[in-house]
């Protein structure tokens, strides 16, 4: 802002407000995605001259793509799947029952956050795991469902 | 069709896609990149520039570097994970493509560090917590504010639990009574029993 400051001999405010309305008309087109005509008509009652409009147009046409971009990074985010690690283990006893075969599974699922790393500790045993593995097979069989086909086919 | 480094299960497409661009290094040159790769999987720092000078002959894109680390790593560590011997491997690997020198020279490094290779899968098995360390000490009780006399023994335990995913120590310290030491004694003494029989 300094720089400009000198270069152009205008206060500090006017550069910070000139380039903040700037980034606020970059990044509202380029969130609605508008066309080229709608730009163009609502920069003209600015009253710039054809010169600069050309030069916003041309500003908007060049970064709208990286700037959608940055701006789908913005929206709020889920835990997401990172790692899973596992171990089966067999109880062959406890301090109040010997003689036992108690066969369990421990999983440690590992999930991202907004670069945050937690982990979620698990424990079942086989019959539940199977009953597990099964229903997201199914939860995955569903995307093969004629449903989901013509839903798929209609967003491209 | 099936195979044994994987689990049983069908090869990974992308491993299959690798495998022809490890044919395209001599023989000679990946069993020495081999043995980069068995290093890094043992916990060493793995030497990216040697690696480079080795596959420069074979006129690799970086890309194509980067996925020949990649096909070895799984290959060794899936092999050791299921306990697949350097002959069935090789056998293997010669089935999906890669040339009979190729894979000699590949699974005589392997067999070299199989032991070594499962030892260290061993030790980073998913594990809740570890034990680092137990100190103690016995104190008497002369007395207190509830009691003039009370002579009691008391024990201070330490534990030092070690949390894996973050690597810090914690520190959870007890006291226990004389009686209730004994019954926690003697309960680990029948643990610890139990754990013998089956070493």
């Amino acid at each position: 802002c300094a720089f400009f400051t000198g270069k152009l001999n205008t206060g500090v405010d006017t550069i910070q407000h000139g380039v903040e309305g700037l980034m606020y008309l970059l990044t509202e087109s380029s969130k609605l995605m508008i066309s080229e005509i709608d730009f163009q008509d609502s920069i003209h009652v600015l009253g710039f001259s054809d010169e600069l409009n050309k030069l916003l147009l041309q500003l908007y046409l060049d970064n709208r793509k990286e700037i959608r971009s940055i701006l789908s990074e913005l929206a709020p985010k889920l835990p997401s799947y990172h790692s899973l690690e596992w171990r089966l283990d067999v109880q062959l006893a406890s301090r109040s029952l010997r003689q036992q075969i108690k066969p369990a599974v421990t999983i440690k699922l590992h999930l991202n956050q907004n670069e945050d790393q937690t982990a979620q500790v698990l424990q079942t045993d086989p019959s539940t795991l199977l009953h597990l593995i099964q229903q997201l097979e199914q939860a995955l069989g569903e995307m093969k469902t004629n449903h989901c086909r013509r839903i798929a086919r209609n967003m491209k | 069709q099936r195979f044994r480094f994987c689990g049983d299960l069908d090869c990974p497409d992308w491993v299959l896609a690798e495998i022809s661009v490890l044919a395209k290094i001599s023989s000679v040159k990946l069993k020495l990149i081999c043995a980069q790769v068995l290093r890094e999987l043992l916990g060493e720092a793995i030497d990216y520039e040697k690696i480079l000078k080795l596959t420069s002959d074979a006129k690799l894109e970086s890309g194509d570097v980067k996925a020949t680390i990649a096909v070895l790593d799984f290959i060794l560590s899936s092999a050791a994970k299921h306990n697949v011997d350097g002959e069935s491997l090789s056998s293997e690997l010669q089935q999906l493509g890669l040339p009979k020198e190729h894979a000699t020279g590949l699974c005589r490094s392997y067999e070299e560090k199989q032991s070594s290779l499962q030892d260290s899968l061993r030790a980073c098995s998913l594990r809740l917590s570890q034990l680092d360390s137990v100190s103690w000490r016995v104190d008497y009780t002369l007395s207190s504010s509830e009691l003039q006399e009370v002579s009691e023994p008391l024990v201070h335990l330490m534990f030092k639990v070690r949390d894996r995913d973050r690597g810090t120590t914690e520190a959870v310290p007890m006291a226990v009574s004389a009686g209730k030491f004994r019954v926690l004694l003697a309960e680990l003494k029948q643990a610890q029993a139990l754990m013998k029989t089956l070493l």
